[in-house]
């Protein structure tokens, strides 16, 4: 989110009491006199063990009034394995916004006690490749198995009135800390996340504010399917919540965030609005005020418009975008929101966060949940998400849904006062399982010879399920669509040849909106096996593979996916006349798991066999996205019994 | 780990230069959409125009060389707009990039071309995935104004610090290409040398002329393809057209100056490169040697000491800013630091060697990824790695590559196999050497699984013994995981029958010992696998059918398969038939037999066993267009092989 620029210049200066920075953190400097921690008792199973880190941020008024923090980061890490050392002999530093980098001091001690200081000269600077910004990188030398490795670091910035830290991580830590420090007019309040532990108060000789966690040990975490690692990781969240020396009232709440965003990216000058006029006459997008017309508009701006990286002031500009056909996203984002506000198309600007990273919090008002812009369209009751490619009306990013949200929502005073706007903190609906759905239809036969089933296959994807691919295939070339529709269709093994590889709602048009169909014969080889003069027909792999959860190690997070969805398939399975109708008794299951009085997720499947067609009806739903810790073995049920099926085999057999 | 010891950029620029199509500009001569899109109605975007013309002069007896490219591409339709609107181009400190055009030609209301000049041109430094820290730059145009239509054109000029590192162009690239031309205009006294690569269909035009002293070299090629890399593909120099060409010599008055004819003269550059480097004393890694192969038997038993400590002392870092891109360090400074790439590593191994009275050579070689030879061309494109090579009294050259760990002396590493490696004996001698592949023998798994049958789930122990490299890459995952990721990655190695496999327990030995095979053992369950009906139950011995992913779709267009190393696996299935049972039907044997591979599945039964028995082997890296129909073959015929099923009946009381 490229806006902050825009928005600091509307935050009010504070005042500053005399109060430059004391060096509070030079405590986590290196050790004075480097030791060495015996390997032995130690946890290795990481391969490595954070012995310790330490986070000191001190915020401080400069001399010239600047509100500035430095950031002192300490380390000191054990490594016991080769992965070990390779994963830790590399030392990267953001250096992103940083004001002043005091001198980095990082050395490796090896078991022997042998120490080897990294000389200044040997860090390195990098204007980062793939947007990661400045960073100072050294390797650190003279590494060996139970070396330990420790460095410090100081930066200086311009004061955020956000932060974040990640407290743990996949290697655990025996000693961890974090320390906030403030000017005593200065308040920072913050929230630990993941833990049942919480932050302590107090206040420094000095007068100085502290907010501070220590713990004695934080175990790693590794990572777990169905669940989001991030955003189950210890974290501590903090902010700025009050300056005494203007106010008493509390900073940077929601509704002062709502004001902000609304006046900085939802109120256009006349210039703009010219522009926006312009855009809209030239490119024939005015209609009525209807979701076509916004859909239209969001296809027009998505496709024509592009996604700018760079700093130019171009990009931010609507005029400039509008003619270069290019802006970044905050630019693009105002794009929108003028064009809707042109046409008389009610929005409200969305911030939220994905949930992949982290639940927005709506106990906790700091802005660093604002990771993302969405619209809202409320006459409409729908969302539209602005600076997501694939993403199309009803359907944005799924970390956003499910999550809760802060609606800026416009108020008007009156005819002689200037609009503003309050904030409502609200969740983004779920989509409903049902409009989240994959189709499969297949029909099959057999060969004369029986060595190979012969599939007419078609796919239908709708909602989620067509969300990673739909608004993707318009780009591919007929090659590549091809490749894609094999992909699609060939989930019953690596040797299936696929042709007549066909696809159907794939135009912009159709995008999210339309089903996505794919269709196209198999011939499968292995789905058929011989055994004497039996034959064994695979039919289970009929539905592709499955993921699997048999194993029952114990989980440490709650299982949660992306979106509510469901799968649906339909197979007709025509029997030779010349064998005996088969045993299906298999074929039926039932598996449902309920949860608060509510099906949750559930997987069935029932057939008929009449005459010698075999005709099969599974249904699979996931109805919700959550599912607690306690109950997960309850869940574990309905993904295995997917890859149950998928390995149901019918024995074939000749009639009399 | 593969590093690179001259130029990362120095093709790779050429082949990604490509991607990004040009040429003369000339607004007058801007391209017919419409026609253009009537003509090629299945593609998105075009390079109309894709040309580099060099500059090889000859000024007081030193070649001076500078070049100029000119890209033009086009969208056709709105797909096509992120194909064209935007470029990348790369500088290090050898090769320099200055853009001196890019804009966008986009038609207006009154349907003529208007230019958009791009503004937005940011240098980056660029950062290699296996290189920690090095002076490449990325320059990325971001072009405005793009829509269908839309045209993108850019010019860029080349400065380079060594002539020598002429090397190739690409003629085709990742969109359809309509015009492709280089031109070199070399002084009339410089030999040259070209070598077109791939080009049999495209069948690029050669001209040549001479003006003003220089003679001029065209190659034109037109309406090319576009070229995508299918799965277990080898690098695309392997298959994309392009020209080699390098600087032969020149003439000085009747004298001819040799430049880069023959290995010889490349290792004269080379040679001049490295001759300061661990020429001092180096007192502690001279002691820390000795007392290293203090014991040692004999002068093998030394080099493997030192070798295998550096493979596992010496981490790989890669510092390859300035000289550090070319010159090996100190093997003093590396030994303190305890990291260094490729170049370091062979330093420090020939300075240990040294320090052992053992004589070994600095060596310079390409990877896999680099196809050519030095009977086609000599130059810096040939090489992107750096060894050490040591002779034995016998002459068996031992390379030692340490960038590839937990190997023994004879494995050496998949990306030199195969490859022609230029040793250098002395300041002035060096010699030619091609690197045996190793033989599938070498490289042998044996996985034997004895298993019996436990209410619906089949049940057993297994012991796998790993030779070669299948030995190194799983002694890799075994250092380099936590003890529940190394359960899941053993799971996966052994893993057979269906997702419903469960490792119960397993044990390692020998991961810690090179030369030794790594020896798995596990026992495991299988639920879900095995079919019981009425009276019989069914069971496909063929657990693993992995190979079949090994299929040659039609749509590869030829491009070759590619190994990383040459295989031989061995699966031995044994199934106790229970006692109330007794052997229904077995599959029959089959067998396949090609030019360098095949397989076997042998059944055997006994009164109270079968056992299934499979060999597949291939003995080549590379399976190429003329390999193909033998490879279908077996694959179909082991298709065939894995459908077959053998059954157990109740015996009848």
């Amino acid at each position: 989110m490229n806006v902050f620029k825009k928005l600091f210049v509307l935050l009010p200066l504070f005042f500053p009491f005399h109060s430059s920075s004391q060096n509070v953190f030079e405590k986590y400097g290196l050790d004075s006199i480097p030791k060495i921690t015996p390997a032995e008792k130690l946890d290795q199973s990481a391969g490595e063990l954070i012995l310790s880190e330490k986070i000191g941020i001190e915020y401080y008024y400069a001399l010239n009034g600047d509100f500035l923090e430095e950031v002192t980061h300490y380390m000191k890490i054990k490594v016991f394995t080769d992965k070990g050392i390779e994963r830790r002999n590399k030392v990267y530093i953001s250096a992103a916004n940083v004001i002043k980098f005091t001198e980095i001091k990082a050395r490796s001690i090896s078991p022997g006690g042998k120490v080897v200081d990294i000389p200044s000269s040997a860090i390195k600077d990098e204007n980062g490749s793939d947007g990661e910004g400045q960073l100072k990188m050294f390797a650190i030398e003279g590494l060996e198995k139970n070396s330990e490795i420790e460095y410090t670091y100081t930066i200086r910035r311009v004061g955020k009135h956000f932060g974040t830290e990640l407290v743990q991580g996949k290697v655990p830590k025996l000693k961890f800390e974090i320390e906030i420090v403030s000017p005593r007019n200065i308040i920072f309040e913050g929230k630990l996340y993941n833990t049942k532990d919480t932050l302590t108060k107090d206040t420094l000789k000095d007068g100085k504010n502290r907010i501070y966690y220590h713990s004695a040990g934080i175990k790693g975490l590794e990572e777990e399917q169905y669940s989001y690692y991030r955003a189950n990781l210890i974290r501590i969240e903090f902010k700025l919540a009050y300056n005494h020396a203007s106010s008493k009232a509390r900073l940077l709440t929601w509704d002062i965030a709502a004001d902000r965003y609304y006046r900085s990216l939802c109120v256009f000058n006349n210039t703009d609005k010219a522009d926006v006029r312009r855009f809209i006459r030239n490119n024939k997008l005015s209609g009525p005020n209807s979701k076509a017309t916004i859909r239209a508009i969001e296809s027009f701006i998505k496709l024509k418009i592009g996604v700018a990286t760079g700093e130019s002031e171009d990009y931010g500009n609507l005029g400039k975008i509008i003619d270069n056909k290019i802006g970044n996203t905050t630019g693009i984002l105002e794009l929108f929101l003028a064009t809707f506000s042109e046409l008389n198309i009610k929005t409200e600007l969305v911030l939220t966060c994905s949930r992949v990273n982290q639940a927005f919090d709506p106990t906790f008002d700091t802005w660093n949940f604002f990771d993302d812009f969405v619209i809202y369209f409320p006459e409409h009751k729908t969302y539209l998400a602005p600076n997501e490619s694939l993403s199309r009306l009803g359907f944005i990013p799924p970390g956003f849904t499910g999550q809760k949200a802060l609606f800026v929502h416009e108020v008007d005073l009156g005819a002689n006062e200037e609009k503003s706007a309050v904030a409502k903190l609200k969740t983004i609906p779920l989509t409903d399982y049902q409009l989240s759905n994959n189709l499969l239809e297949a029909v099959v036969d057999f060969s004369a010879d029986m060595m190979s089933t012969l599939i007419q296959m078609k796919q239908t994807y709708i909602g989620y399920d067509a969300y990673y691919n739909q608004p993707l295939i318009q780009f591919l070339n007929d090659n590549q669509k091809k490749e894609l529709g094999e992909q699609l269709i060939k989930i019953v093994g690596d040797d299936a040849v696929v042709s007549d590889v066909n696809f159907s709602g794939i135009k912009e048009e159709d995008v999210l909106v339309n089903p996505m169909v794919v269709s196209g014969k198999l011939k499968s080889p292995s789905m058929i096996e011989r055994a004497g003069s039996k034959y064994l027909f695979k039919v289970g792999v009929l539905i592709g593979p499955q993921s699997e959860l048999y194993s029952q190690e114990k989980r440490e997070t709650p299982g949660q996916i992306s979106f509510p969805h469901s799968y649906t398939r339909k197979l007709t399975i025509h029997i030779p006349a010349n064998i005996a109708p088969p045993d299906c008794k298999g074929l039926d299951i039932k598996q449902i798991f309920n949860y608060q009085d509510k099906i949750n997720a559930q997987f069935i499947s029932s057939y008929t066999l009449v005459g010698n067609q075999l005709d099969l009806f599974i249904t699979e739903e996931y109805r919700d996205i959550d599912c607690p810790l306690e109950k997960f073995d309850e869940y574990r049920k309905i993904i295995n019994a997917a890859a149950d099926f998928n390995k149901i085999v019918l024995v074939f057999e000749s009639k009399p | 780990m593969e590093c690179s010891i001259l130029n990362k950029h120095c093709l790779f620029s050429a082949l990604t230069l490509s991607l990004f199509a040009a040429s003369n500009l000339d607004a007058q001569k801007m391209p017919d959409p419409q026609e253009l899109k009537s003509r090629y109605p299945e593609e998105n975007a075009l390079t109309i125009n894709h040309s580099k013309n060099y500059t090889l002069e000859l000024k007081s007896n030193n070649l001076l060389l500078s070049s100029e490219t000119d890209e033009m591409s086009i969208a056709l339709n709105e797909t096509g707009i992120t194909y064209i609107n935007s470029a990348i181009l790369y500088s290090n400190s050898m090769v320099r990039n200055k853009i001196v055009k890019a804009a966008t030609y986009s038609i207006n209301k009154a349907g003529k071309y208007q230019e958009y000049k791009a503004t937005d041109i940011v240098e980056r430094d660029d950062r290699d995935d296996y290189i920690f820290y090095d002076d490449s730059k990325a320059t990325q145009i971001t072009f405005q104004s793009v829509s269908e239509g839309s045209v993108t054109v850019y010019k860029s000029e080349q400065t380079y610090t060594e002539p020598r590192l002429l090397g190739s162009f690409s003629f085709g690239s990742s969109i359809r290409t309509l015009n492709s031309e280089i031109t070199i205009r070399a002084d009339k006294r410089i030999q040259l040398n070209f070598v077109p690569v791939n080009c049999e269909e495209i069948k690029p035009e050669y001209s040549s002329y001479e003006k003003g002293g220089f003679r001029y070299y065209t190659w034109k090629a037109t309406n090319l393809k576009s070229f995508h890399r299918p799965p277990l593909a080898p690098d695309a120099r392997y298959f994309i057209p392009h020209l080699l060409f390098g600087i032969k010599g020149y003439l000085i008055g009747k004298d001819t100056i040799p430049v880069l004819k023959s290995f010889k003269d490349l290792y004269k550059w080379y040679s001049s490169e490295i001759k300061n480097v661990n020429v001092k004393p180096a007192v502690v890694l001279s002691v820390f040697t000795d007392s290293l192969v203090k014991g040692c038997a004999n002068e093998l038993d030394k080099v493997k000491k030192i070798f295998y400590w550096v493979q596992d002392n010496i981490k790989y870092i890669a510092f390859e800013d300035g000289s550090g891109g070319q010159v090996p360090r100190e093997a003093s400074a590396i030994y303190e630091k305890r990291y260094g790439d490729c170049k370091d590593m062979a330093s420090i191994i020939t300075k240990m060697l040294s320090a052992a009275n053992i004589k070994s050579y600095i060596t310079w070689i390409g990877t896999r990824s680099i196809p050519y030879r030095y009977e086609e061309i000599v130059g810096p494109v040939l090489n992107n790695h750096m060894i050490a090579m040591y002779k034995d009294q016998s002459g068996k050259m031992w390379p030692l590559d340490a960038t590839g760990k937990n190997a023994a002396l004879d494995i050496y590493t998949s990306m030199i196999q195969g490859k022609q490696a230029l040793i250098g004996i002395d300041e002035k001698q060096c010699e030619l050497y091609t690197i045996p592949i190793i033989p599938k023998e070498n490289n042998l798994t044996c996985d034997s699984l004895n298993l019996y049958m436990s209410n619906d789930s089949l049940c057993g122990t297994g012991t796998m013994l790993l030779n070669g490299h299948p030995k190194i890459d799983l002694d890799y995952l075994t250092a380099y995981l936590t003890e529940k990721d190394l359960k899941e990655a053993v799971k996966a190695e052994v893993q057979k029958g269906n997702n419903s496999f469960s490792l119960d327990m397993y044990e390692l030995k020998n991961k810690t010992e090179r030369e030794l095979p790594t020896v798995l053992t596990y026992s495991c369950h299988i639920a879900n696998y095995l079919k019981s009906f009425k009276d019989e139950v069914y069971i496909n011995l063929n657990l693993d059918k992995s190979e079949l992913s090994y299929q040659i779709e039609d749509s590869r267009n030829d491009i070759p398969l590619e190994f990383d190393n040459t295989v031989s696996l061995r699966q031995k299935v044994l199934l106790r038939i229970p006692k109330d049972r007794t052997l229904g039907s077995a599959p029959e044997n089959q067998s396949f037999q090609g030019n360098g591979f095949g397989f076997s599945i042998q059944y055997t039964a006994n009164g109270n066993s079968i056992t299934m028995d499979k060999y597949f082997y291939c003995d080549k890296l590379l399976i190429k267009k003329e390999d193909f129909p033998e490879w279908k073959q077996m694959i179909s015929q082991l298709t065939k092989a894995f459908n077959e099923t053998a059954t157990l009946t109740r015996k009848k009381k």
